[in-house]
């Protein structure tokens, strides 16, 4: 992890790589080491087409809906430490008891957290991490960065990784089978996360540009969970205008006025 | 009152009154047409082609696709040359009418609610509208209207993602100048890029349901 930062870091300084497309806009995306970036993109497309996407798809084709809810709730249920202690680090009391009853009651009634029971009880799911505490506590994103098969993240958010493998007490209790325990779930969480993605995956790839696309709509949606799903207080102020491109008549328009 | 000075400050109480008639105004202007391009993809008795005519000839009325055309290549709006433009606006608008055929046949004859407006100013407002899918789910969906002399147009259009505003013309604009960038601006990578993303579209159509 902090060789990961250091060397992030140190990239950063090496690198004076110009962020292509999207200068002008407000929503631009600082992304200094996009060479780099564009790379480990090319090269997580290829494992994906090749490994993870049909696994994925296997993965549908021999289970039904409920089976894989039931995978996806468990492996959250198990996530939920990591998640009541960026509650509490955010300042948010009564999110942090939504957390704790969830995990109590979906991990007991709900046999270890297959089934969901708190959500049909009304006890809302937070989805809290490190990174957006840190943006919480105003930590801009840093220089984007695309991870060698997790995918993309920024220096923040690659941070926050790290701190909530800390979090999570199952990363370093002591049981048997804790090795394979481990392993276990990292690969099903992969295959179920992927399983979730496959149609957002099939609409990325048609978009003109799916590196460009995925760098904004990473960032936008990091920048939408920090402010806990909120609409931006005035999201109208920074749209760029459009009298440069509009009609191109304008003055026939105008001296209709 | 002499009538100069009726005039006076019947023209002045006009002006005052003017942002919520062009709120209104606007509001209207997408609450008729957006239902009217979405009703035009479900008019039974007419067949795939006929439709489809009548969805573009609502589109042209409703949207400024040649001011869309031109934002989302930026810069690059007055570096192409005329045939170049032309070229790119044919080949822009055949792609976009694909893009909005495919994406709201979802939505096809479903009733587009106004629920608000927010004018940026007397010459640009945002209309938000809710559409409600066949199954069930909703869709928040914003229009950007520019009000030019009293002709209104559509520019953009935002979905609300979990609170993320997403607007289709400025995701556009990022992607397209990054492909003209990392082609030296040329044109031509740009058409191709577009004619094949058209024809991806094209095979794609949802068959003929009626």
């Amino acid at each position: 992890m902090r060789l990961g930062l250091v060397l992030a870091g140190s990239l950063v300084a090496l690198s004076a790589c110009a962020t292509t497309g999207e200068d002008a806009s407000p929503s631009a995306v600082y992304d200094p080491l996009e060479g780099w970036n564009r790379g480990v993109f090319a090269f997580n497309e290829s494992v994906d087409k090749a490994i993870l996407e049909p696994t994925a798809k296997g993965y549908r084709a021999v289970t039904n809906e409920p089976v894989r809810d039931g995978v996806s709730n468990f492996l959250t249920n198990l996530n939920q430490p990591v998640v009541f202690a960026n509650t509490l680090l955010q300042g948010k009391p009564i999110a942090a008891v939504d957390t704790a009853a969830r995990v109590v009651l979906n991990s007991t009634v709900g046999v270890a957290g297959i089934f969901d029971l708190a959500t049909r009880i009304d006890i809302p799911e937070h989805r809290e991490d490190f990174g957006q505490t840190l943006g919480v506590w105003g930590v801009s994103d840093g220089p984007y960065l695309m991870l060698p098969l997790m995918g993309p993240s920024n220096l923040r958010d690659l941070g926050g990784r790290g701190v909530d493998a800390a979090f999570n007490p199952l990363n370093y209790a002591e049981f048997e089978g804790d090795t394979e325990f481990r392993i276990a779930t990292g690969v099903v969480g992969a295959i179920s996360a992927r399983e979730s993605l496959i149609e957002q995956f099939d609409v990325l790839r048609d978009q003109p540009e799916p590196y460009i696309a995925l760098r904004r709509t990473y960032t936008q949606q990091r920048a939408a969970a920090i402010r806990d799903g909120r609409e931006q207080e005035d999201p109208f102020k920074d749209l760029p205008e459009f009298d440069d491109y509009d009609f191109g008549d304008e003055e026939e328009f105008e001296s209709q006025e | 009152m002499t009538s100069k000075k009726w005039i006076l400050s019947a023209a002045m109480l006009a002006l005052t009154a003017l942002p919520s008639f062009a709120d209104t105004q606007t509001e209207e202007y997408v609450r008729t047409n957006a239902n009217d391009v979405l009703a035009s993809l479900n008019e039974p008795g007419l067949d795939a082609d006929e439709r489809r005519a009548k969805f573009q000839k609502y589109m042209d009325e409703f949207t400024n696709l040649d001011a869309v055309a031109k934002f989302v290549i930026g810069k690059y709006s007055k570096r192409f040359t005329p045939e170049e433009m032309d070229a790119y606006l044919k080949t822009f608008r055949a792609y976009a009418l694909a893009v909005y055929e495919f994406y709201f046949h979802e939505y096809r004859g479903r009733d587009v609610k106004v629920t608000g407006s927010t004018d940026r100013n007397a010459r640009d407002s945002i209309v938000d509208t809710e559409i409600v899918r066949a199954d069930g789910q909703e869709l928040e969906v914003r229009w950007r209207v520019l009000n030019r002399g009293g002709q209104y147009q559509v520019v953009d259009v935002a979905l609300n993602a979990d609170g993320n505003l997403i607007w289709l013309a400025i995701e556009q604009q990022a992607q397209f100048l990054s492909i003209l960038d990392q082609n030296n601006g040329s044109v031509e990578a740009l058409i191709n890029k577009i004619e094949s993303m058209t024809a991806d579209l094209v095979a794609q159509r949802p068959q003929d349901v009626s």
